[in-house]
């Protein structure tokens, strides 16, 4: 457990020193560029197109953050070989794996919670009123940074190149969020193979769409704690498969 | 290998279970898209999981058509023909909106009151606010905005006046409405409830060129000695 958590810990101070701190700057720029723009080509709707575009703006910044952060994540340790100086030492190689996506989970996290924090602010200055459902939207955020940065590090091992493990994890992360249009293609599909074929990628593909609460803010009715209980017991569970193949996988590499 | 393989199936078709136990919560398909020339713009939101984002820049771009149309279409900022002519893709630009954010109520009042009210358009208002309704069935002011198209339709601007004084209350109201209030009041002789409606958009629109036009107004008015 102490060799996990000094792994979690270092992993954790290399990417802030890698400097992940950019992505809360490059954030804080562009939703102030965004509050000047929609604050005068909005019309009434100003708040509403801040407020959607700082949550997607974070979203995806820090999942592009964990995406990139997973790939190199344990090929860079590898191919500079300081690896070696860890796996050498009575450290499992899954103990491994899960330090460092866990490390670099929290620095991604971080990042996201601080892009929070700016956004807030930028919100509160133009005179919004705080809500609960809008707190809602981050750890569904965190829960979807989770599952795609446990996929990236699992084709990271898979895959033979970064390009390719990026690649990858880019298509699963678009068709992760169009999870209800696969199903209503495969129920109209008239070949019972294509429709088979459909189902059969369905279980193995992230359901993001389920974790994208941003997207049903303010929808009567829908409420934040029981879709969170599901959204963590479905990471969890997504999260774990690809972790236990990602230390599968690596356990099988030979140095 | 096996081993890690079998669990990690397991895991997977967990997760898969997790998933289908999902309450109806997520958006449905979208449909057909309402604009064909954005099709790709509004799948792409879909498929990066930004619908509502998608929703903020098909707002933005119904605004700017309709502050100058389209070059290329007949109906556009220099047509000398009715205003029911105006804009043809007004409609099916809204609908794009309410398509890929169905809670976005300011921009289906917008789009309802535009066509109602400037674009002399009250059925194509009315089955929009119909379809707010059935979209999101608590959001009750659509039918205030509905009676006041209903009234714009039939003729009655005493009546058009109740309906947009009560909706005037709520924070939802587009400045748009405001104006098009004020402007009834004023061809009706009620210069001090015009002047109060100006004063109101002035304090709360967010909207920069509804709160230009009220101030403008307001000045002519006080100028013209009507207002205080």
């Amino acid at each position: 457990m102490n060799a996990v958590w000094t792994i979690v810990r270092v992993t954790f101070l290399q990417q802030v020193r890698n400097k992940l701190w950019l992505a809360v700057l490059l954030y804080a720029g562009i939703m102030a560029a965004a509050s000047l723009l929609f604050g005068a080509v909005a019309a009434d709707a100003e708040l509403t197109v801040i407020l959607d575009l700082g949550l997607a703006a974070a979203e995806l910044l820090g999942l592009l953050v964990a995406a990139m952060g997973a790939v190199t994540l344990v090929l860079e340790e590898m191919e500079s070989k300081t690896a070696y100086l860890i796996l050498t030492r009575p450290v499992p190689r899954a103990s491994y794996v899960v330090g460092r996506f866990l490390g670099l989970l929290g620095a991604v996290l971080g990042a996201v919670a601080l892009m929070g924090l700016v956004h807030v602010g930028i919100l509160m200055l133009k005179g919004w009123e705080p809500s609960a459902s809008y707190f809602a939207c981050y750890p569904f955020m965190a829960l979807k940074v989770t599952v795609v940065a446990s996929v990236a590090l699992f084709f990271s091992l898979f895959a033979t190149s970064q390009a390719s493990s990026v690649s990858f994890t880019a298509f699963f992360w678009l068709l992760g969020h169009f999870g209800p249009e696969l199903e209503f293609l495969s129920q109209k599909s008239r070949s019972v193979a294509a429709a088979a074929g459909v189902k059969a990628f369905l279980f193995v593909l992230p359901r993001l769409d389920l974790l994208t609460y941003r997207d049903l803010l303010e929808i009567p009715g829908v409420a934040a704690g029981p879709l969170l209980a599901r959204g963590a017991a479905y990471a969890a569970l997504y999260t774990g498969a690809c972790l236990l193949l990602s230390a599968t996988l690596f356990s099988r590499r030979e140095f | 290998m096996k081993v890690g393989g079998a669990v990690a199936a397991g895991l997977f078709l967990a997760s898969a279970v997790v998933a289908r136990w999902w309450p109806g919560t997520s958006l449905p398909p979208a449909g057909g898209p309402p604009v064909p020339a954005y099709a790709v713009q509004d799948m792409a939101a879909v498929l990066a999981g930004a619908r509502r984002v998608g929703a903020d820049v098909a707002f933005i771009q119904l605004l700017q058509y309709f502050g100058g149309g389209d070059a290329n279409e007949a109906g556009g900022k220099d047509n000398t023909g009715p205003r029911s002519t105006w804009l043809p893709r007004f409609l099916p630009m809204s609908r794009r909106v309410a398509a890929l954010n169905p809670e976005f109520h300011a921009a289906v009042l917008f789009a309802a009151g535009s066509l109602g009210f400037v674009l002399d358009r009250p059925d194509q208002a009315l089955s929009l606010l119909e379809e707010g309704t059935a979209a999101d069935p608590t959001f009750w002011e659509y039918r205030l905005y509905a009676g006041a198209v209903a009234y714009r339709k039939n003729q009655d601007p005493d009546k058009v006046i109740v309906f947009l004084w009560e909706a005037l209350k709520y924070p939802d109201c587009p400045g748009i409405l405001e104006n098009i209030l004020a402007n009834l009041l004023k061809k009706r002789g009620d210069f001090r409830r015009a002047a109060e409606v100006y004063r109101h958009t002035i304090q709360t629109s967010r909207d920069p060129f509804s709160v230009d036009t009220a101030r403008r107004q307001l000045d002519r008015m006080r100028r013209a000695g009507l207002a205080t």
